[in-house]
């Protein structure tokens, strides 16, 4: 019987290339009753137990997913979903020992060194998740023995090698990965606990935006970096917070000040005088919750700059405070299933492209206000707030010069 | 004006369109909060960012089929809010809109849609709208966990299942409301509008009290939240506004704070 032994390197790579010709699929009703439930759906990946399951003709993946998630042990899971995985293959009711059992999909393994036997202790590498239960998986085989069922784990330790053991009733495969294609530590999978998270800021004004102005939140990820401790994957990052913003005139003249050239007592097409017209256009209206100047001719560019800038340096210290928050409490916790080096970076960055997206996703509903208008959203209150006394001061002295001019214009030559 | 097929993106406007969809528990203030998001996801379909403009941005079937079909970072949520908020004005192409929804949620993993959660609920829910509430109710109470425990956007789930006439996300609610994290305790007074129908019935052990649990937030230690709460308060309608804000604008410490209650109170007064 070749169950429970530790296998070679070479075996073990046949047995990758086994599972990839299978599609990467490993039989559901293989995995061993004793294996803790995240622990099953952690290796094998919930896409595959969902798939699996549903493909069984009475099969009802949420539910019996649903027990799984609520901690049961895969062996309370398994009886549910056995026998709708063995009526869904055709299979027979599984005869403990029985050499039928074994599948031609997963190659077995040759025993290699035998060692001693462990029912659930400690994990041999740098700390293991207290899922991880592989070694009791084999203990509690029915045709494993105990002994040959921990050489591959125990093996494993002395190679520094790490050990995955996928069974059910007498079946089992071992399999066996150098500690060289693992994560380092040794781990078959770690839970991610978020460490030091830097950040960095730009907010350039160059972006090319609909009239008066709109700035973006765009935060990406970088630097990463991990170490592995008792089960745990550690994670250090920066978020690096752009937010780029741009104005545009829209067709609207600039008044950069009160005195600026524009400002004159000649009539404007609106009927007014031109120094009144602007400064009817930079006086801000209570509109909602916002004070908004109406901009119908004329613009401020320098303050419409100092709105803009204010919503990036809001999220700004937004993406440093709860935006963090949000990141972390998207990636605390997620498992991550060790392989080679490229193919962890390539887990990580994902987790981290997740975990900056919900960043995004939390500040557009912080922002939305949560369904109001425009006007009334706090980010838009604050920011027309930020600028208001501007607004009206730069008015105020189109004003005062409006009426200097038209008084100039009132005196005898 | 070239045939379509069920392959080619169909690419006419897809008009706004926010209704009850014969769901009773869509109360008005939901409706009109989803008047005043659609422009704004408009807008993020489009890809614009935050700003006013002259009109909001245009939504046509091409613009939502694409996000659906790339899954784009910041386009897909809106595109699955808009779908089923919006009427592209004939059977075809609303078949077209369904099909996307479905699709969609049946690629992704019910007890895990990793980091599409919050498509996968709006998808849910614009699903709902556009006449499968039952298949709706099945894909949202998979993301509502046994033991309540409020992760990520459970609580939006709760939120669209309380519209589907089923209240049993108010635990979760709850549970987001006494979160660690500021961010998901303001998400969660957001949307205790929903609950509002159900005042008074219980709900796996615990009554529902919107009312309550609001004016518990006016006292919440940090003001990212409490700048939001006299909104909400108004918004429900809840008996003393007055008596309830005017503390708040005269001794809260945040100016912010401050400023949102005496604005409610000067609305309220108004009206």
């Amino acid at each position: 019987m070749l169950v429970g032994g530790p296998v070679s390197k070479r075996r073990a790579t046949e047995f990758d290339r086994a599972l990839k010709k299978n599609g990467g699929r490993v039989p559901l009703q293989r995995v061993s009753p004793g294996a803790s439930a995240p622990s099953v759906i952690s290796m094998l990946g919930n896409a595959e137990v969902q798939r699996q399951l549903r493909e069984a003709p009475n099969g009802e993946p949420s539910f019996i997913l649903g027990r799984a998630r609520r901690g049961q042990s895969w062996g309370a899971v398994a009886r549910v979903a056995a026998p709708l995985l063995r009526e869904s293959a055709g299979e027979e009711e599984p005869v403990a020992g029985s050499e039928q059992e074994m599948s031609g999909e997963v190659p077995a393994m040759e025993p290699e060194e035998t060692g001693p036997s462990m029912e659930k202790g400690p994990c041999d590498c740098n700390g293991c998740s207290p899922d991880q239960d592989l070694p009791v998986a084999m203990a509690t085989s029915e045709a494993a023995e105990p002994e040959e069922s921990m050489s591959a784990a125990a093996a494993g330790k002395q190679r520094g090698s790490r050990s995955f053991s996928l069974e059910v009733g007498s079946l089992s495969v071992n399999y066996t990965r150098d500690k060289r294609n693992s994560v380092p530590g040794g781990h078959s999978h770690d839970a991610v606990e978020v460490g030091a998270v830097a950040h960095t800021f730009t907010n350039p004004g160059t972006a090319a935006v609909s009239p008066f102005g709109s700035e973006s939140f765009l935060p990406v990820h970088s630097g990463a970096k991990y170490t592995t401790d008792k089960g745990k994957l550690k994670l250090d990052f920066t978020i690096d917070i752009n937010a780029p913003w741009g104005v545009a005139a829209g067709g609207n003249t600039h008044v950069a000040s009160g005195t600026d050239p524009v400002v004159t007592a000649e009539d404007h097409a609106s009927g007014e005088k031109v120094y009144k017209q602007i400064a009817k256009d930079l006086t801000p209206v209570k509109t909602g919750g916002s004070m908004v100047p109406p901009r119908d001719f004329y613009w401020a560019k320098d303050l419409t700059e100092q709105h803009e800038t204010f919503h990036s340096t809001e999220d700004e210290k937004w993406a440093k405070g709860a935006g963090t928050k949000v990141t972390k409490d998207y990636l605390n916790g997620k498992d991550v299933i060790g392989g080679t080096p490229a193919e962890l970076k390539n887990k990580l960055d994902q987790l981290l492209t997740g975990g900056i997206k919900a960043m995004k996703d939390a500040n557009s509903d912080w922002y939305s206000g949560g369904g109001k208008l425009y006007n009334d959203r706090p980010g838009e209150i604050a920011a027309s707030a930020h600028v208001e006394d501007d607004y009206k001061a730069r008015a105020e002295a189109v004003t005062k010069q409006g009426a200097k001019l038209e008084a100039a214009k009132a005196a005898p030559p | 004006m070239a045939p379509e097929s069920d392959g080619e993106p169909i690419d006419r406007p897809c008009k706004v369109q926010i209704t009850g969809s014969g769901l009773l528990h869509r109360t008005d203030a939901l409706l009109e909060r989803e008047r005043n998001l659609y422009p704004l996801m408009a807008d993020r379909l489009a890809g614009r960012g935050k700003g006013e403009f002259a009109e909001p941005a245009a939504v046509t079937m091409g613009m939502i089929e694409e996000a659906f079909t790339a899954r784009s970072d910041f386009g897909l949520r809106a595109a699955a809010f808009l779908a089923g908020r919006c009427d592209p004005g004939d059977a075809k192409a609303r078949e077209k809109l369904t099909k996307l929804l479905r699709d969609f949620i049946t690629s992704l993993e019910p007890h895990d849609r990793g980091p599409l959660e919050v498509e996968y609920i709006e998808a849910a829910m614009s699903l709902a709208l556009r006449g499968d509430p039952e298949a709706a109710r099945a894909a949202l109470a998979a993301v509502i966990p046994e033991d309540h425990s409020g992760s990520g956007y459970a609580y939006l789930a709760a939120f669209y299942l309380a519209q589907l006439g089923d209240a049993s996300g108010y635990p979760v609610v709850l549970r987001a409301l006494h979160s660690e994290n500021e961010h998901t305790r303001l998400m969660a007074v957001r949307h205790l509008l929903a609950f509002q129908p159900y005042n008074g019935q219980e709900v796996k052990g615990r009554v529902v009290d919107t009312r309550r649990e609001l004016i518990a937030r006016l006292s919440d230690h940090e003001p990212y939240v409490r700048v939001e709460v006299p909104y909400y308060l108004s918004e429900a309608g809840v008996t003393g506004l007055v008596e309830l804000l005017e503390p708040l604008v005269l001794s809260d410490p945040d100016e912010g704070v401050r400023e949102a209650a005496a604005e409610v109170l000067r609305r309220h007064r108004v009206s």
